[in-house]
């Protein structure tokens, strides 16, 4: 019996080196299969089973949705991406509280917007994010869309980097794979709060609703690719 | 039965069948922790600080257990150690399906290939990986006994009148 323990010792210590010695080598060749070593606090708070369908399958439209268009009246022909130009009126979706109260329900606490929206905002150049396995990203994304999944362990650099490129009050759209269990957008948004954006909306469908509605726009590979009016 | 288990051949089959199981299962967790974190995640047990790490070091645990059992080094700890694993498993799955929570596995397939799966569909898949892990269990239960009986032997051809 105590020959089976030491055994059972044994394989648990070689799988830590394995592991850690797996997970060191991903992150030194940053390989998208990477992890950070602990996950931070982007799953905090979310509550358990908020994603369950026998709860979300009654609340199929947002609780506070976003206006179709918030930028829109604020500065219409003005890509939010410009550096150059002071930074826009912070575009304040009518139905977004300010400060989300802790216990609110995280499937409100970023608005959610349908493809109607979706489109408006993509026509007034709205940053889009894809919140998916860069994997994914590669096989095909919204035209234009960053990429800056929520599960590889360099999340956080995308978005700083984002965060140095846009201004802080310019609408971003994060999106997902599924239009059932978008907690990887809600994980993205949390991290694009933490840095500062403060009009971060949800697109409720996700990828597999626009790629069947507008697969015109929809391009492959690394690069975000070029927009073109829809 | 105990005189079935104790026939080398049977013995080696369940642990080849076994630990073939558990190496094959391992192997698209290694190939992609993120997406076994999201499957960890999407169980609404482990506690977000612990998601990381259990995607990291179980399915390297579940290839070495499976290697150990399957090569016969060290099989009786890794038998143990799977069909710890295993009864982890079923009650995670079991309690899932308890309190109504569809979820993907993740064991034998990636999370993205069935996070669309209707719920109707998730529950009949965890339906179906809890018989299996059972079967499994079962198995490993095989293995064990094998084992024990195996390293007995000697002993029991001591005894006057027992078979050479």
């Amino acid at each position: 019996m105590f020959k089976a323990f030491y055994q059972i010792i044994s394989i648990a210590a070689l799988a830590l080196v394995c592991g850690t010695g797996y997970n060191a080598y991903n992150i030194a060749n940053k390989n998208p299969r990477r992890m950070d070593w602990v996950m931070d606090e982007r799953l905090r708070g979310l509550d358990l089973l908020e994603s369950s369908p026998t709860q979300s399958k009654d609340v199929p439209a947002p609780t506070n949705p976003a206006p179709a268009n918030p930028a829109k009246d604020v500065a219409p022909e003005q890509p939010a991406k410009s550096k150059d130009t002071p930074a826009p009126e912070p575009p304040q979706p009518t139905g977004k509280a300010a400060e989300p109260p802790k216990d609110a329900v995280p499937a409100s606490e970023f608005p959610m917007i349908d493809i109607a929206a979706a489109l408006e905002e993509y026509r007034n150049e709205t940053l889009f994010i894809d919140a998916r396995r860069t994997r994914e990203y590669e096989v095909g994304h919204i035209t234009g869309a960053l990429t800056a999944s929520a599960w590889e362990a360099d999340l956080l650099e995308k978005i700083t980097k984002v965060r140095e490129e846009y201004p802080a009050e310019a609408p971003i759209i994060v999106y997902c794979g599924s239009s059932k269990e978008c907690e990887d957008s809600k994980i993205v948004s949390r991290q694009l709060k933490e840095v500062g954006f403060t009009s971060i909306m949800v697109y409720q469908g996700g990828f597999p609703e626009w790629s069947k509605e507008k697969p015109d726009l929809v391009t492959k590979g690394m690069e975000p690719g070029k927009r073109e009016a829809p | 039965m105990t005189r079935l288990l104790r026939n080398r051949w049977v013995a080696l089959i369940a642990a080849l069948a076994l630990g073939g199981f558990f190496i094959a299962a391992s192997w698209h967790k290694i190939e992609d922790p993120p997406d076994f974190a999201k499957a960890v995640f999407n169980f609404k047990l482990v506690p977000w600080q612990a998601i990381n790490a259990t995607a990291i070091y179980l399915p390297w645990f579940e290839l070495l257990a499976g290697l150990a059992v399957l090569t016969g080094l060290g099989r009786r700890g890794g038998a143990f150690a799977i069909a710890a694993l295993l009864c982890v498993f079923i009650a995670a799955i079991g309690f899932n399906l308890y309190r109504g929570h569809p979820t993907v596995c993740g064991c034998f397939e990636t999370y993205e290939s069935a996070k669309n799966l209707t719920p109707e569909v998730k529950f009949w898949k965890m339906k179906k990986e809890i018989l299996l892990d059972t079967a499994l269990l079962l198995l490993a239960a095989c293995v064990i006994y094998a084992s024990f009986a195996r390293s007995r032997e000697p002993e029991d051809a001591r005894l006057p009148g027992s078979p050479a």
